[in-house]
C-alpha cells in the first residue's frame, strides 16, 4: 500500500524538477529499488502506472534498477526540451 | 568552459563579470561584432532530449520534516516513542495501562494513527491523557507531515512523553521516520514466532519488542526463546519485555524502561 503514497512522491519529484528544467514532457524516469528498501518493484510499478494518468509522467517510461541495499531514489529523468 | 562562474555552459546559468577576463590557450579568435546569425545545422522539428542526473532519495521530503520533528523534541526534552506492531497486538491497552501508571509523574501525550474512527483516542483521553486522532483513510500508515500538523494542535510541554500510536500494520510504516526518538514493536503471543523473519523491516528498525499477552502463554503454541532468537537474527541491538497489559505481569519493566529514556 506505502507504494501509492511514494509513487505520489515520485510524480512531485519529477514534476519540479520538469519545471526547473522547463521540460515539455518528461519521457523517461529511472528509480533505484533495493532490495532492502521495503519497497516491493512490481507493486510501485503498478502504482505509479494507475496515479501517474494526467501527470507528467503519464507518458513516461519507467526504467527501474535493483540493486541491493536500501537505495529508493530517482536517479534520473529523460526530458524533452524545445 | 569556465567552472567558476559558469559562463560557457551550454545549458547551466550564466554570470556576466565585466572585470572578469579568460585567457583562452586557443588560435580561435571571435569578432566582438553580433550582427550575424547562426545557422542552425538540423531541423527544429523533433524536441531535444536530455538526461537530469537527480539522484534524489524518494523519502527524503518525509526524513526532512522528521528531523524538524526530532528537533522539536529534542529542544523541548519530548520523549518521542513510535509504538508499532500488527492490528490486534494490544497497543491502545498497553498505553491506557501506561497512562494510568505514570500520570502522577509525568504529562503525557498521545497520536492515535487508525485507518477509520476516533475509538482509540476516546479510550485514551478516558485514561486520563490528550490524544490526537489521525484517520489515514486509505493509507497504511503515518507520516513525518501527519505528526507536524497534530504537534500543532497537541501543545505539549516540556519534559513529557508523546506516544504515537502507529497504524496496525507490520510493512509499511517501517519505512516512515515520525521523528521519533524510539521506535517500540508490540508482538502478542497469540503470533507467530516467525513474525521477526516474515516482517524483517520493521524488527530491523526497532529498538524495544514488547511481548504482550504473556497471560496467555499456557494456552498457545508459543515459543519466547524461538521468537528471540529470530528477532535477534534480524535486529541483534533489540531489546525485550515480556509483559501483560491486561494482568499487570512484567509492566514495571515497561515503565522502568520508559523512564530510563533520556531525550535530551
Amino acid at each position: 500500500m506505502h507504494e501509492f503514497s511514494l509513487a505520489t512522491e515520485v510524480i512531485k519529484i519529477a514534476e519540479s524538477e520538469a519545471v526547473k528544467n522547463k521540460a515539455l514532457a518528461v519521457s523517461e524516469i529511472t528509480i533505484e529499488v533495493g532490495s532492502l528498501s521495503g519497497i516491493e518493484a512490481e507493486a510501485f510499478e503498478s502504482a505509479l502506472s494507475l496515479i501517474s494518468e494526467g501527470s507528467i509522467l503519464e507518458k513516461a517510461r519507467l526504467n527501474i534498477v535493483k540493486t541491493s541495499g536500501k537505495e529508493f531514489r530517482v536517479v534520473s529523468l529523460m526530458i524533452e526540451e524545445e | 568552459m569556465c567552472d567558476t562562474c559558469g559562463c560557457g555552459k551550454p545549458d547551466g546559468f550564466m554570470i556576466h563579470d565585466p572585470n572578469h577576463t579568460h585567457s583562452h590557450n586557443s588560435d580561435y579568435t571571435h569578432e566582438d561584432d553580433h550582427g550575424h546569425t547562426h545557422d542552425h545545422q538540423h531541423e527544429h522539428d523533433h524536441p531535444h532530449k536530455k538526461v537530469i542526473d537527480l539522484n534524489i532519495d524518494i523519502l527524503s521530503q518525509n526524513n526532512i520534516t522528521a528531523g524538524m520533528n526530532r528537533r522539536f523534541f529534542e529542544g523541548r526534552k519530548i520523549l518521542c516513542l513510535n509504538i508499532v506492531s500488527s492490528p490486534g497486538s494490544g497497543k491502545t491497552t498497553v498505553l491506557e495501562e501506561t497512562i494510568h501508571h505514570l500520570i502522577p509523574s509525568r504529562k503525557m501525550y498521545v497520536i492515535e494513527g487508525d485507518q477509520q474512527t476516533l475509538i482509540d483516542a476516546d479510550r485514551i483521553q478516558k485514561a486520563g491523557a490528550p490524544a490526537i486522532q489521525i484517520n489515514t483513510g486509505s493509507g497504511c500508515h503515518l507520516d513525518a507531515k501527519m505528526i507536524e500538523s497534530a504537534l500543532k494542535r497537541l501543545d505539549t510541554e516540556a519534559n513529557s512523553i508523546l506516544f504515537i500510536e502507529n497504524v496496525g500494520n507490520l510493512v509499511c510504516p517501517a519505512m516512515f521516520d515520525l521523528g521519533e526518538y524510539k521506535r517500540v514493536i508490540v508482538i502478542s503471543v497469540t503470533e507467530g514466532e516467525d513474525k521477526p523473519l516474515k516482517y524483517p523491516n520493521m524488527f530491523e528498525t526497532s529498538h524495544l519488542c514488547v511481548i504482550n499477552k504473556s497471560d496467555l502463554l499456557p494456552y498457545v503454541d508459543f515459543s519466547i526463546e524461538e521468537f528471540m532468537k529470530n528477532a535477534l537474527l534480524i535486529n541483534h541491538h533489540l531489546e525485550f519485555i515480556t509483559m501483560s497489559a491486561k494482568t499487570g505481569e512484567g509492566m514495571n519493566l515497561w515503565f522502568d524502561w520508559i523512564l530510563s529514556q533520556k531525550n535530551n
